[in-house]
């Protein structure tokens, strides 16, 4: 306690001094960068990340099942079928939008910041409704799923990424609306 | 001055951290809903017409209208008349594309060996709204499924109805 009390005497002492409040500030400082350094270097540092989906979900459209097979769309929003799926026009469906957003630090122009997209693995995602469920897989996305894919640009630290999926009809699907939900996951560094 | 103290310690502490935090890897996660609708499948149909049935009536991917015509065909010989009798359908599952289609919709029937055309506005019974295959020969049926082109693309979605094609053989 004595201890303390002499410390928190000498932190008084200082902070009514104009240099000695200087040199406090400095050291506070100095802890946040031997902090950081610890751990990474300063020319490449993103302090948080998010994202945003704020354009669109991923839709298949409408389209009848006929004698089943697949729906894909691409990122680009471009939708293909297989089998005897019939796709109607007027329910052309959308890729997936999300928004990749950083807050970068330190501040550098001449530096961009990469990072890795996971997107879900095949068979973990279903679309449910009043029929048998259909599976969702071979998910793809703009900039591609790996390690290091995608770029925050300083200055704009915001990304478009384009998710797109296959989704596989059953023959003589139950007709109605079948919907689920998946996820992303941006990593840094 | 010992809140002054005391915030100052916080504050130590707060940075430290803050600086550790920032060096770690970061990761965000975000989700989004996946959709569907499946509409009810085009049902058979029937026709009336020698060796001519219609099966199965959908729409491409294009907004046309495509009537599939198994392997019978139709056959109708040089000099020959036709009924194509207006047909008259349905949207279903769509309301986007909901009309009644009409005779001058009918744009041509290819069956694979020829084409059947019909210029829009053509009145049913025109005869020559039946046309053989180019070399004038009778249209061979087709192993396989014909198909009818109904429409412009506006004209989108799985369609329901009857649809008659009546071909009378000189």
């Amino acid at each position: 306690m004595k201890k303390l009390s002499a410390f928190k005497i000498g932190i008084e002492r200082s902070m009514n001094s104009g240099k000695a409040r200087i040199r406090i500030y400095l050291l506070l400082l100095t802890l946040f960068c031997i902090g950081f350094a610890a751990t990474q270097s300063w020319a490449n540092a993103i302090l948080f990340m998010w994202i945003t989906n704020n354009t669109a979900s991923l839709s298949f459209g409408s389209f009848a099942a006929g004698a089943g097979g697949t729906v894909t769309v691409s990122p680009a929003g471009i939708r293909t079928k297989t089998g005897g799926v019939v796709l109607v026009p007027s329910g052309a469906g959308s890729a997936a939008s999300f928004t990749v957003h950083g807050f970068t630090f330190p501040f550098n122009p001449n530096h961009t910041h990469t990072y890795s997209i996971t997107l879900p693995a095949n068979g973990t995602v279903t679309l449910t409704g009043p029929g048998p469920s259909m599976a969702v897989n071979n998910f793809v996305s703009n900039p591609p799923a790996g390690a290091s894919t995608g770029t925050l640009a300083v200055g704009t630290v915001t990304q478009t990424l384009d998710v797109g999926a296959t989704l596989t009809v059953g023959a003589g699907q139950t007709p109605g609306n079948y919907s689920g939900t998946f996820s992303i996951t941006a990593v840094y560094p | 001055v010992k809140h002054l103290a005391s915030r100052t310690m916080l504050v130590v502490a707060v940075l430290l951290a803050a600086g550790l935090t920032a060096g770690n890897g970061y990761a965000a996660t975000a989700s989004s809903s996946a959709t569907a609708t499946i509409i009810g499948d085009p049902v058979s149909l029937s026709a009336s017409a020698p060796g001519l049935s219609v099966s199965t009536f959908v729409s491409d991917s294009t907004g046309d209208l495509l009537i599939r015509i198994p392997g019978n065909g139709l056959c109708a010989t040089p000099g020959g008349s036709s009924d194509i009798t207006a047909p008259s359908f349905t949207a279903i599952g769509d309301e986007s594309a909901r009309q009644t289609m009409t005779m001058s919709d009918f744009i041509s029937l290819s069956t694979g060996n020829g084409t059947l055309t019909s210029t829009a506005g053509r009145p049913s019974g025109d005869s020559t709204a039946v046309v053989c295959g180019g070399d004038g020969k009778p249209i061979k049926p087709s192993p396989t499924f014909s198909t009818v082109l109904v429409g412009p693309a506006r004209v989108s979605g799985p369609y329901a109805g009857t649809f008659t094609v009546t071909v009378v053989f000189n």
